[in-house]
């Protein structure tokens, strides 16, 4: 019987060339796709995404964190006690969001040199380690910081010690580099309050003579803040120098401290002010460098130098809308009228006032490997 | 006898595979194009450099106080970025730029990344016909030949007509809007800066 012959169940020779170019076009491809992938593998890029990130961070935001006495949400996360610095939820060193660039110098000086602060910068800087630490969970990234003021490259006003790891290959690292601006406390000490030359003596009720005030105007710092160019006592230091004291005067303790204006209206300060506080130890230095210790009477003295920072203001609890003032009970034959002095001092001699100091213009290197 | 059910043809495995393959080849291309280019990197981060040059030179440094008291006010100077265009100080501009972008060059702590950045700049402006010109401002040493790899970064500046004060070390606070060439409007205006920036 001749079978009719079909092509059922075999193997052509069609089937073979086709499967063939098939399979070379397939490996062809399959050698390609490694090759392809190495841009996927972006490690650098990864590096600079992440540096990007945390320059923005530093640089456009004023930082985050839980006021642990109001338990309000703040931007000031450097007046949060160290002991409490779990409160503080992000680090960031601008001065207000409004003004991205412009950094506040107590919050650089803080975030670059205290080092209890630095554990928590993969968690609240970097983000690059899960919330919840465990054994397992290490950050994903190294990273170094640096911030120098860069117009006198050899001896530039602001410096700070990297903070992160030293960086060893740089070829490897992701970087940002942002040009800020810091903005530096106004301040009394330069020129200082000179009692021999920019003299303005005043007569003030209830108040006995040998009196020096210094007058803070809390109100016209708060009512038009200017956060880049005003007065701002509560996140800022303070400090004012006080020079040519004359001759046979004491500095006596008795009196002297910070006082609230009870009756502003009257333009002066007067008598019946409350004394908030004596001044602390280290907070007045004489003759511009040692410590007023014990609040003991002190002869003699050429000068004043009073430094006060943020935290001091607010543990006498200051409010915004209020005046108070500094006052030095000063006695001796030497000294024997009273002399009212307002922060930030605006010298009588023209063109020697004292204002803001200028924004300092600064870099911002931000490595990540 | 010989029929074709189920038979495949030489000339059929072969379209086949050429289809198979254009098909591999395009999209394998396509993917490629998701894949981000090192350079955009190097890019961003020459022009993060110069918009944040340009808006710390367009931010003044200091305000003077007016008055003392209870009413204090400020008076602020012109910033050193409106001051420049203002006046057409291209060498104050240059000196301040090269300052802020360059600061890392010849710094003490040691960084790669050495960077002797050039620059070239054009203001753009509305004439008084209601059309946009331009003139040439400010650029570095090197010009520039086209063949740079450049990138752009560019900043609205405001012009008073004149200065709500006077701004000290300027002669002449009073002095209209400066330049006007080809039609620049005598009012006051934005204008924009263009400065194309790359690397040496």
């Amino acid at each position: 019987m001749a079978k009719k012959m079909d092509n059922s169940g075999l193997l052509s020779i069609d089937f073979i060339a086709g499967f063939t170019i098939f399979m070379i076009a397939f490996i062809a491809v399959a050698t390609l796709i490694s090759g392809l992938l190495v841009n996927l593998q972006s490690k650098t890029i990864d590096y600079d995404a992440v540096a990007y990130r945390t320059g923005v961070i530093l640089v456009e935001d004023p930082g985050y964190g839980v006021d642990p006495v109001s338990t309000n949400y703040t931007t000031n996360w450097e007046l949060i006690p160290l002991v409490q610095k779990e409160n503080i939820l992000r680090y960031g060193l601008a001065v207000s969001k409004d003004y991205p660039n412009i950094l506040s110098e107590y919050k650089v000086s803080k975030f670059f040199t205290i080092p209890a602060y630095s554990g928590d910068y993969h968690r609240k800087v970097i983000f690059d380690e899960p919330p919840i630490l465990g054994p397992l969970t290490t950050p994903l990234y190294h990273y170094n910081i640096q911030l120098t003021s860069i117009e006198n490259q050899a001896s530039p006003k602001y410096w700070f010690p990297p903070v992160g790891d030293e960086v060893s290959n740089i070829t490897n690292t992701g970087y940002i580099h942002r040009v800020v601006k810091i903005k530096a406390p106004a301040n009394g000490d330069n020129p200082p309050m000179d009692m021999a030359k920019d003299n303005t003596n005043v007569v003030v009720s209830g108040i006995p003579n040998g009196t020096f005030i210094v007058y803070f105007d809390f109100p016209s710092y708060y009512d038009k803040q200017d956060p880049i160019y005003g007065i701002d006592p509560l996140t800022e230091n303070t400090s004012f120098t006080i020079t040519n004291i004359p001759a046979n005067t004491t500095l006596q303790a008795l009196n002297t401290g910070l006082y609230i204006d009870s009756n502003p209206k009257l333009g002066n300060v007067g008598g019946g002010d409350t004394l908030i506080s004596q001044m602390d130890q280290g907070e007045i230095l004489l003759d511009g460098v040692l410590p007023w210790t014990n609040h003991s009477s002190i002869q003699n003295l050429n000068s004043i130098r009073v430094f006060l920072n943020p935290e001091f203001f607010i543990q006498k609890n200051i409010e915004r809308g209020r005046q108070y003032y500094i006052r030095f009970n000063l006695e001796g034959s030497g000294y024997n009228t009273t002399q009212d002095y307002n922060f930030p001092w605006i010298s009588t001699i023209p063109g020697t006032g004292v204002s803001s100091p200028p924004l300092v213009p600064a870099d911002m290197e931000v490595r990540i490997w | 006898m010989v029929d074709d059910y189920g038979q495949l043809y030489t000339i059929e495995g072969i379209a086949a595979a050429v289809i198979m393959l254009v098909t591999a080849y395009i999209m394998l291309n396509t993917t490629t194009l998701y894949t981000p280019a090192d350079t955009h990197v190097i890019d961003m981060q020459l022009q993060q450099l110069g918009n944040d040059a340009l808006s710390m030179m367009d931010t003044t440094d200091r305000v003077i106080p007016s008055s003392q008291g209870a009413n204090q006010s400020y008076v602020s100077y012109l910033s050193p970025l409106e001051e420049s265009v203002r006046y057409s100080d291209t060498r104050n501009f240059n000196n301040t730029l090269k300052i802020y972008a360059n600061s890392l060059y010849g710094n003490p702590n040691p960084v790669i990344d050495s960077r002797p950045l050039q620059w070239n700049s054009t203001i753009y402006y509305r004439t008084t016909g209601d059309s946009v010109g331009s003139y040439p401002f400010a650029n570095s040493e090197r010009n520039l030949t086209g063949r740079e790899h450049y990138v752009t970064v560019t900043r609205w500046v405001h012009l008073n007509e004149t200065p709500s004060n006077n701004t000290p070390g300027l002669s002449d606070p009073n002095v209209i809007i400066p330049i006007g060439p080809n039609g620049m409007r005598n009012e006051d205006q934005v204008v924009l800066l263009e400065v194309l920036l790359w690397r040496d």
